[in-house]
C-alpha cells in the first residue's frame, strides 16, 4: 500500500490526471492482482532489444496521463511478432494520438493475454456514500450489457461475493456449459485489495476520483488485469 | 448509549410542554390547528401559545415571548414565516429543547438563513427540526400533527424528509393497520438528521421496525455504518427519492458511467438487508410485512399456496408469483386424502391456485374456507400462502347471517402456530361505497390479528419478494434460525 501511495503522490505532485496504465498497473501488481508482463517504452524509444523476454504474440498501446479511452483512438495494436512489427505500429499510433491532441508519456508492450470470460471492476466516489466499488461484465460492451453490481467501501467478503452471485454472467464464471470453473475466491480477493477495509481505493479515495479494470481477464488458471485506468481528484 | 439517546430525544417524543408559535387569536391558522389537534388528543402536557397582544388562544394562556414561558419548552412548533424564526429561537440556553420548524425560506434566503438557525442551535442547545416540515407523531407523548391521526402506540419509527409523504405514511398507513412508535417530518434536515433518528429508533427498545423517506442524506458514511450495525436486526425499509439522479455527469470511466444514487442505495440496501422500495404504497406494504411477518430463515423453499374466488385472478397471480421466484405449493398424498373427507360442493378446485367460488366460500355460513386453509397448513405447510377474495361477489351472500366474521375468522385463524407460514390477504374491490366499506370492516379484522392486506394481488407478491430478500440476509449473515 505504502508503493501505491507514493506512485499517487508522484503523479498527483506532476499534475497528472490519471494514472497511466503501466504505472496502474504497477500498482495493481503491488496488491496482489496480476498484470500481463511487459515493458514500458520512452515515446522515441525503438523496441528492439527491449522486448527479448516477452512471449509472442504482442501487444502495443500508447501511454498517457489523461485518462483516454484508448482502443476509440486507434491506440492498442494486436497480434505483433516481433520488435519490427511493434516499432512500425509505435510510429502509427503516436501521429494519432498526438492528432487526438493527447499527452503521450510512453507505450506499453505486453505479452497478449489468453482469452477468457471478460469482467470489469471499477471504483467510483458517490456524493452521499463517498467511495463504492462495482463489478460486472467487461470488455467493450460493459455498458450496453450493464450487468454490474456495486458495493459501498468498506466491502465484506460476503458482500463481495453476493456482488458476484448477483450478476447475470455468475453462471458462466461458475462453469455452465461444460465450463471449467473460476476460482470465484480469487476474484473476491481481489475485490477485497481495491474495495476492502484496508483496500486501495477505500483507503484513497480522496485522491483517486474512479477507476476501471477492464478487462479482468477469468480463466480457470487465474485472472489477469489486461487494462486498466485510475483517474486522479484534482 | 442506548440510555443518553433516549433521554436526549425524551423531550421530543414525551415533551412535557409545548410552545406554539404561528396561532392567531382572531383566525384559524396551521398553529390553531396544531393546538386543536393537542386538545382533541387531550394531550397531557402544558400547551403555552405565544403571541405578542393576545391573552388566550384555544383557551389556553397566552405567553408574549417563549422566553416568559413559565417552564422549559421541551417541544416548540412553529408556523410563522421564515424571518420570524431566528428572533423567536433567540431565547437564554437551555429553554428549549426541541424545535420544530415549518416555513422555508425563500430561494435566496435560504443558505444564509439556515446557516444562522444552526448558529442559532449552537449557541442556545435547541435542537432544530426542519426547516420545510409539518410536525411529528408520538402516540407516547400524546401529541400529533394531523387531524385524524389516531395516537395509536405502535412499533413503527419513522423519519421522513418530506412533511406531505409523512402525512401520507402515517394516514394511508393507519388505514392499513399500522401504527408508530414515532413519526418526525425532516424537511430539510439543516440540523437533526435522518441518521440522528436512525440511531434513536436503533437504540429505542418501543421501535421493531424503522421506516424512512429520504431524498438527501448529508452524513451518508453514518447512515451506512449504522445500517451495517443494525445488520437487519430491526427491519429498516426505505422509500428514496431522487434515485434517477446521475452519479457523475462527466464521468471518464466505465463504472462512472454506469453508477448513480440507484446504484449507491441498492448496495446499500443489499449489505445491510434493508428493504428498498420507490413507491409509497410499496413503502406501506413492507411496513406492515416487516412490522407482522416472523422471518423464515434457513433453507426455505419458497412455496405459495394461492386460495380464493376468481379463476383468471388465480392465474394471473400465479404468473406474477412465478416472475417474482416463487413456486405454487402443490397439494400432496395427504392433502388430498383429507380433503376428501370433507363435504366441499361442486365448482372448487383444490388444486393450488385452490379456486374457491363465493358459492363455496358461502357453504358451512362462510367456516368451509377455514377447513381446507388447515388441511394445507398441516399436509403442505407453503413458505406463505395468499388469500384472495372477490369482494363485489361475496357481496350477493351478504344475507346469510354472520358470513362476514365467519369468514374472517376461518381466514384469519390459524391451527398450529408451530408451522412457519406467512399469511397475506388481498381485498379486490370494483371501488363502489358498499363495496369499499365491505374491505375497510375486513380489513381492520385482518390488522388486528397482524395479517397483511393488498388491493391487489401484484402488490402483495411484490412485498412478499422484497421480504423474502431480506430473509435470505438473516440466514445468510446468520443473525437468526
Amino acid at each position: 500500500m505504502k508503493a501505491a501511495c507514493a506512485m499517487i503522490d508522484q503523479a498527483i505532485a506532476k499534475g497528472h490526471a490519471a494514472l497511466d496504465e503501466h504505472a496502474a498497473k504497477t500498482l495493481f501488481r503491488g496488491l496482489g492482482i496480476s498484470v500481463p508482463a511487459g515493458v514500458r517504452l520512452d515515446p522515441e524509444r525503438s523496441a528492439s532489444g527491449m522486448i527479448d523476454g516477452l512471449r509472442r504474440p504482442l501487444v502495443l498501446k500508447a501511454l498517457s496521463s489523461e485518462p483516454i479511452h484508448k482502443s476509440d483512438l486507434g491506440a492498442v495494436r494486436l497480434n505483433l511478432a516481433d520488435a519490427r512489427a511493434v516499432d512500425a505500429e509505435r510510429e502509427e499510433v503516436s501521429r494519432l494520438i498526438v492528432a487526438a491532441g493527447v499527452p503521450l508519456v510512453g507505450f506499453l508492450v505486453e505479452e497478449m493475454a489468453e482469452a477468457g470470460t471478460e469482467i470489469i471492476i471499477g471504483g467510483i466516489n458517490d456524493p452521499m456514500f463517498g467511495p463504492m466499488i462495482m463489478v460486472g461484465a467487461g470488455g467493450i460492451y460493459t455498458e450496453i450489457l450493464n450487468d454490474a453490481r456495486f458495493g459501498l467501501c468498506p466491502i465484506s467478503r460476503a458482500d463481495a461475493m453476493e456482488m458476484i452471485d448477483g450478476l447475470k454472467i455468475a453462471p458462466i464464471l461458475k462453469g455452465k456449459r461444460n465450463r471449467k470453473p473460476i476460482d470465484l475466491e480469487k476474484l473476491v480477493d481481489i475485490l477485497m485489495a481495491l474495495g476492502g477495509q484496508e483496500g486501495l481505493f477505500h483507503l484513497q479515495a480522496d485522491r483517486i476520483s474512479e477507476f476501471d479494470v477492464n478487462p479482468l481477464i477469468v480463466r480457470p488458471e487465474g485472472v489477469v488485469a489486461v487494462d486498466s485506468r485510475i483517474v486522479l481528484k484534482k | 448509549m442506548g440510555e443518553d439517546l433516549g433521554i436526549k430525544f425524551r423531550s421530543l417524543f414525551v415533551p412535557l410542554s409545548i410552545a406554539v408559535v404561528g396561532a392567531s387569536a382572531t383566525g384559524i391558522t396551521a398553529g390553531n390547528r396544531f393546538i386543536r389537534t393537542l386538545k382533541e388528543a387531550a394531550y397531557p402536557g402544558q400547551v403555552f401559545p405565544i403571541h405578542p397582544s393576545a391573552s388566550e388562544i384555544e383557551g389556553f394562556r397566552v405567553y408574549p415571548s417563549i422566553e416568559e414561558t413559565p417552564s422549559a419548552v421541551d417541544y416548540a412548533y412553529l408556523t410563522v414565516p421564515a424571518e420570524k424564526v431566528e428572533s423567536i429561537l433567540d431565547v437564554t440556553p437551555g429553554k428549549i429543547g426541541f424545535a420544530q420548524i415549518m416555513a422555508s425560506g425563500s430561494p435566496d434566503m435560504l443558505p444564509g438563513w439556515e446557516d444562522r438557525l444552526r448558529h442559532l442551535s449552537r449557541k442556545t442547545g435547541v435542537r432544530l427540526i426542519g426547516p420545510n416540515c409539518m410536525g411529528t407523531h408520538s402516540p407516547l407523548g400524546g401529541y400529533t400533527f394531523i387531524e385524524g391521526a389516531r395516537l395509536v402506540p405502535g412499533k413503527i419509527g419513522i423519519a421522513c424528509q418530506s412533511g406531505g409523504l409523512g402525512m401520507d405514511i402515517l394516514l394511508r398507513g393507519q388505514n392499513l393497520g399500522l401504527s408508530f412508535s414515532g413519526l418526525v417530518t425532516l424537511g430539510n434536515s439543516i440540523d437533526v438528521e435522518p441518521s440522528d433518528l436512525f440511531e434513536y429508533y436503533l437504540s429505542d427498545p418501543v421501535t421493531h421496525t424503522i421506516g424512512f423517506y429520504v431524498e438527501d442524506i448529508k452524513d451518508g458514511r453514518r447512515f451506512f455504518e449504522l445500517a451495517r450495525r443494525n445488520c437487519g436486526r430491526k427491519p429498516v425499509v426505505l422509500l428514496v427519492g431522487g434515485l434517477s439522479a446521475l452519479g457523475q455527469k462527466a464521468a471518464s470511466s466505465h463504472t462512472g458511467a454506469m453508477g448513480g444514487s440507484r446504484q449507491a442505495w441498492e448496495a446499500l440496501a443489499r449489505q445491510t438487508g434493508a428493504l428498498l422500495t420507490t413507491t409509497l404504497d410499496a413503502f406501506l406494504d413492507a411496513l406492515q410485512l416487516c412490522s407482522w411477518l416472523h422471518p423464515q430463515t434457513g433453507d426455505v423453499q419458497p412455496t405459495i399456496t394461492l386460495c380464493g374466488n376468481g379463476g383468471g385472478t388465480s392465474v394471473l397471480a400465479a404468473d406474477a408469483l412465478e416472475a417474482a421466484g416463487f413456486g405454487l405449493a402443490m397439494p400432496n398424498a395427504e392433502a388430498r386424502q383429507s380433503y376428501a373427507t370433507i363435504e366441499i360442493p361442486p365448482g372448487a378446485s383444490l388444486e393450488n391456485p385452490i379456486d374457491l367460488p363465493a358459492s363455496v366460500l358461502k357453504e358451512d355460513d362462510g367456516r368451509l374456507i377455514g377447513k381446507i386453509l388447515d388441511i394445507d397448513l398441516r399436509c403442505v405447510a407453503p413458505y406463505a400462502t395468499i388469500i384472495h377474495l372477490n369482494l363485489t361477489v361475496l357481496l350477493g351472500y351478504r344475507h346469510i347471517e354472520g358470513f362476514l366474521p365467519n369468514l374472517m375468522q376461518a381466514i384469519t385463524h390459524q391451527q398450529d402456530d408451530r408451522i412457519a407460514n406467512h399469511k397475506l390477504l388481498v381485498l379486490r374491490s370494483d371501488r363502489r361505497e358498499e363495496v369499499d366499506h365491505w374491505r375497510r370492516q375486513i380489513r381492520q379484522m385482518a390488522t388486528d390479528r397482524g395479517i397483511p392486506t393488498f388491493d391487489e394481488i401484484p402488490q402483495a407478491v411484490d412485498a412478499l419478494k422484497k421480504y423474502r430478500d431480506y430473509e435470505r440476509f438473516l440466514t445468510k449473515r446468520r443473525l437468526i434460525g
